[in-house]
């Protein structure tokens, strides 16, 4: 549990991070990969923490097995990604941040997703980050976390 | 007059709902391990990784899924994609 000054909690749970993408470890550019329980059933995969995105980012493969393409009425958005301007759409969905010690976050939110994207999940900042309580420990690639609330 | 009863969806626009759940994953190093070993041979690839052991791969994730039948996904192994970048 990481505290406060003052001893109360900031976070009770964390997570080990790495610090490029699995496989990737060579290229050490700044990133931090945390795992993921999504679909349905769900499965664990891996997502790119991202402060700078507006949205969250499932990957194509992920999103059509979870039925996130036969959202008709679901609001379309033009996304500007590494590979250029996509278009995808809207979705809500549940995902559960998972914890190596203390509680795994379940999150229920909105997440972008396009046929045309197959370059794994993202968590963005609106809508993600920004409604939980979260901090980088980068000496030991630790993710401490927690609903706001904690 | 019945009035229909309309269903609401639920907005995409609205604040995330986030609660603590009693749920930890066991620890990863193993498959982490392998990735950095053997990735590079599976580019553009899911793989399904317990532990060091490769338990499938596949272009497409429903591909993988079909081979890895319900047995292998109840030892819930992780599931990656590897980057072509």
């Amino acid at each position: 549990m990481l505290r406060r000054s003052d001893g109360t909690s900031f976070a009770a749970s964390r997570a080990r991070y790495l610090e490029a993408a699995p496989g990737q470890l060579t290229r050490r550019d700044a990133k931090g990969y945390v795992r993921i329980a999504v679909g349905s059933p769900t499965f664990t995969t891996t997502a790119m923490l991202d402060t700078g995105s507006t949205y969250s980012v499932l990957d194509a493969d992920v999103a059509e097995e979870w039925g996130a393409f036969d959202e008709a009425d679901a609001p379309t958005v033009e996304l500007a990604t590494r590979h250029g301007l996509l278009r995808g759409c809207l979705v809500r969905r549940q995902v559960q941040l998972l914890a190596d010690e203390g509680e795994s976050l379940e999150v229920d939110t909105t997440f972008w997703v396009s046929r045309d994207w197959q370059g794994g999940h993202f968590l963005g900042y609106a809508g993600f980050l920004q409604r939980i309580r979260f901090a980088l420990d980068p000496l030991t690639n630790s993710l401490h976390f927690g609903a706001a609330l904690d | 007059m019945a009035v229909p009863v309309r269903k609401v969806e639920f907005d995409v626009f609205s604040p995330p709902r986030v609660k603590s759940v009693p749920l930890v994953d066991r620890p990863r190093e193993a498959e982490f391990s392998w990735l950095r070993e053997h990735a590079r041979d599976y580019a553009g690839q899911w793989v399904a990784l317990d532990g060091a052991r490769l338990l499938g791969s596949a272009m497409r994730l429903k591909d993988l899924l079909a081979q890895l039948g319900a047995a292998a996904r109840q030892r819930n192994p992780l599931f990656h994609r590897v980057d072509v970048d």
